[in-house]
Parts: structure tokens; C-alpha cells; sequence
């Protein structure tokens, strides 16, 4: 019986300490630089705690889409807003940031990759994207292989990632080449271990980085400003990121 | 860090929590009554064993999702703390079960023939008999119940996503960390995980030597 009233007790206990805030749910590609942007924009709203989580921009709109509690969400591609807006959940949108797609190589590889097309290398045996069919970033890594006529060659060689996050943790662990978000290819784990280049950007169609408020509070309005703000252009590019 | 591994304590705490309530008398049934369909009724409770985590969330998400069945009727437990708990306590089941049946069928009936025809009453039996023989088997079947839930993954980033406060499990805020490529804090909250989990399989161990040591004299 002790036992029992003791767990009572502590579940109780943790039941409170859990406090109301501003929950967002983001594109993978921004785990970087948005808790930069978050510690900033708290700084202008103290009574305002942000919550985040990060996946494929594809697979956070479906969770939003089964009833997900987020207020806000930020997409890595319009196309996952417009998903929200058609089901009537999105009460206001903005585009506010271009993200840039890198390809990453390890430093196993010798010489090092000079393009795309290198990719079709015999010593380049295991190239990481996120998954075209719920990640921008991965859309993009086909378009831009496709672009360059070495998809069929390098399909093979491909492997999935969840969201484009894992791809470049994957790039660490094992894989030889990724096709990856910027401000994760400066990650100083990932500088460690290799290197990058710009694929050229024309190669893919514009990685568009939209937020959009999905539950309307005077918060995610305020958050929704704040992205579009000088302070957030600022950090946003110091990351690596373009303002439209 | 803290906050994620108080909601892993939370989540195991009250799985096991409904484990014990739930799932002792239903073994205590299992164990001594023989009834058309209780195989049936076992694998079918046993089937979260060899059932893949991701069919178990596929299932239950599309259940509890707003327009799901359950949804529908107000089970709105899509990516909430509800759905976690639901998610383990079918998760975390079988071996709950398991080690209840096991204390059960470790009693020896003789014993309870003779208490019975002493005409010692229902409760006294309970509580001078048999809880005394079984305690340590139903303390660690909660607390393997406990630690598997603490260890659970799957289920939970299905159910759940990974919402910071509310679903966000220690298991899944180390996931997290290694996507970010926070290797550092990943090594801490993993190291913090590993001494946990040698902790309560080791209490687990040692209360099942303890509850064999104390049965064996039935020699069944």
C-alpha cells in the first residue's frame, strides 16, 4: 500500500511542473538556428516560453493534421502549409527565410568531391538524403541530382533519413556523401568529420521556409512578427539562410 | 534533461500504476480459472511481444486521431500524454502479466485446500497467505512493467511525436539530441539512462531470486 500511495504521490507531483507555452513545431533544417531565434525572441517576450519540436516538415503537418497540439508550424517547403490550409487550419502565413542545400562529403573520401557528379565515384558507396516523399531538403537532393543527370547512377548508393536532420547525423555515422541543409553542414561535429560545397542553387526548386500560425493565440502572432523582424533577418543569415 | 526523464518517471510510474491494478486480478483469474477461449484471450493479450512498436502506434494514432473511432467519441489521445500512457500500458502488458501469472501459479493449492478447510475467511487468506507468498513476484512484474516503459521508444514517437513537456520521454529526447547533433548532451542523458536501467533489472533480479528462494520449497 505504501508503495502505491507513494506512486500516487509522485505522479501528482509531475503533473504540475508542467507549464503552459507557445508550442511550434519546425522544419528540421532550422534545429540550428532556431533556438538562436527563440533565445532572441524571449528575450523580447519574457512571459513567453517556446516549445519546440522538429521532423520532416511532411510528417509535422500530418501529426497537426490528427490533431497535434502546435500553434505554430514551420515549413521547410510551402507546399506542406498549403496541405494545412486546404483542411481550413491555418490562420495566418508568412514566408520568412530560403534555406540552402549543401553537399557534404567525409573526409574519408580522397581526393575530395569537387561537384554533384562526383557522386557517381566507385569510392563514394553510401550517399544519405531525407526522404523526398515527407522532406523538402530530400525533394531537393533528387531535383538537384536529377538536375545534373547522375540520379539513375547514384540511386543506388542512396539512403533515407527521416528528416534532413538524421541525414547529416547519418553523414557522421557510416555514410560517405549527403545531400544537406547549410547550417547543418557548419555544424562543428559535422566540420570535424568533412567538408562541403554549394551544388549551385539553381539545381533545385527554392527551399522556401514558411511559418504559419495553426491555433491562433496573441503568441504565435508575436512569434509569426518576430521571424519576419531585422533581429531574426540577422541571426537567420549569420546561419546561412537568405531573406526573400 | 530533467524534464524529460521526470516525464519518463511520470509515464512508467502510472503504467505500472495501472498494471498493478488492473492486470494482478486479471493474472489471478488467469491463472486458476480454465475457460473455453483463455488461450485465445493469452495470445492475444501476450500479442504486444512480438508485435512491431510501429504497428501497435500506426494502430492506436489512427484510433485516437480526431476523426478516428475513438476520437470520435472523445478519446482525443493523438499526440497527448493520454495516448502515451494508453500505448504503454498495452505495451508493457505482457510482461506484467507474465511474472503475476508465474507468482500465481507458484502457490501451492494443498496450502490453500488446508487454510480454506481451517475456515480462515476470504480476506484473512489474501492477507496472511498469499500476498505474503507473492509480494516480491508482483513487485517485479511492476517494476519490469516500470523499466520497460522507461526503455519504450516506438509506440511513444508514433503516439506521441515529441512534443517538449508532453510527450517528449527521456528516450526520445536523446533521439532528438542526436538528430541535432548535440553528441555531448546525447552522452550525458544516455549515460544517466544506462546506470537507471542496470538499477531496476538489478532489483528485478534480486527479488525474483528472493521469491524463488522462497517458493522452491513447493517444489513445482
Amino acid at each position: 500500500m505504501g508503495t502505491l500511495r507513494l506512486l500516487l504521490i509522485f505522479s501528482l507531483f509531475c503533473g504540475s511542473a508542467a507549464a503552459a507555452g507557445l508550442r511550434v513545431a519546425a522544419a528540421a533544417n532550422l534545429n540550428q538556428v532556431l533556438p538562436e531565434l527563440i533565445t532572441a525572441f524571449e528575450q523580447s517576450y519574457p512571459d513567453i516560453r517556446v516549445k519546440v519540436s522538429y521532423g520532416a516538415s511532411g510528417t509535422l503537418s500530418q501529426q497537426i493534421s490528427r490533431g497535434a497540439p502546435y500553434e505554430v508550424f514551420i515549413s521547410a517547403s510551402p507546399k506542406y502549409v498549403d496541405y494545412l490550409e486546404n483542411l481550413d487550419l491555418v490562420a495566418r502565413r508568412q514566408p520568412f527565410a530560403l534555406g540552402r542545400l549543401v553537399l557534404f562529403w567525409s573526409r574519408r573520401l580522397d581526393p575530395p568531391l569537387k561537384d554533384v557528379s562526383d557522386l557517381t565515384r566507385a569510392d563514394v558507396e553510401r550517399v544519405v538524403v531525407a526522404n523526398p516523399e515527407h522532406a523538402p531538403f530530400g525533394q531537393a537532393a533528387i531535383d538537384c541530382l536529377r538536375h545534373y543527370g547522375v540520379y539513375e547512377e547514384v540511386s543506388a548508393k542512396l539512403i533515407y533519413a527521416a528528416n534532413v536532420s538524421q541525414a547529416a547525423q547519418m553523414a557522421l555515422h557510416g555514410a560517405d556523401a549527403a545531400l544537406i541543409a547549410l547550417p547543418l553542414a557548419r555544424n562543428p561535429n559535422m566540420i570535424k568529420a568533412g567538408n562541403y560545397l554549394d551544388p549551385g542553387q539553381e539545381c533545385h526548386s527554392p527551399l522556401l521556409q514558411e511559418v504559419a500560425v495553426v491555433k491562433d493565440t496573441g503568441a504565435a502572432d508575436r512569434f509569426l512578427d518576430f521571424l519576419s523582424s531585422p533581429i531574426a533577418a540577422r541571426i537567420l543569415r549569420a546561419h546561412g539562410y537568405d531573406i526573400p | 534533461m530533467i524534464q524529460a526523464f521526470l516525464l519518463s518517471f511520470k509515464l512508467a510510474a502510472l503504467t505500472a500504476l495501472v498494471l498493478l491494478v488492473f492486470g494482478v486480478p486479471l493474472a489471478y483469474w488467469l491463472a486458476f480459472n480454465d475457460f473455453r477461449g483463455r488461450r485465445l484471450l493469452e495470445a492475444l493479450l501476450l500479442l504486444p511481444l512480438t508485435l512491431p512498436p510501429t504497428v501497435l502506434g500506426f494502430y492506436l494514432l489512427l484510433l485516437l486521431s480526431p476523426d478516428g473511432p475513438l476520437g470520435k467519441i472523445g478519446l482525443r489521445w493523438a499526440f497527448s500524454f493520454a495516448g502515451i500512457w494508453l500505448g504503454s500500458i498495452i505495451f508493457s502488458l505482457p510482461f506484467a502479466l507474465t511474472a503475476y501469472k508465474e507468482a500465481f501459479r507458484a502457490i501451492d493449492p494443498e496450502v490453500l485446500d488446508v487454510v480454506r478447510t481451517l475456515g480462515v475467511s476470504r480476506w484473512k487468506r489474501w492477507r496472511k497467505v498469499i500476498l505474503p507468498w507473492i509480494w516480491p513476484g508482483l513487485l517485479s512484474g511492476t517494476l519490469l512493467a516500470f523499466a520497460h516503459t522507461l526503455g519504450e521508444f516506438g509506440v511513444v514517437l508514433l503516439v506521441g511525436g515529441n512534443i517538449p513537456g508532453k510527450t517528449r520521454v527521456a528516450s526520445i529526447y536523446i533521439f532528438d539530441l542526436v538528430q541535432a547533433l548535440d553528441f555531448e548532451a546525447a552522452h550525458q542523458a544516455a549515460a544517466v539512462f544506462v546506470a537507471l536501467s542496470f538499477a531496476l533489472i538489478y532489483a528485478v533480479r534480486s527479488l525474483e531470486e528472493r521469491w524463488k528462494s522462497r517458493t522452491g520449497s513447493s517444489n513445482r
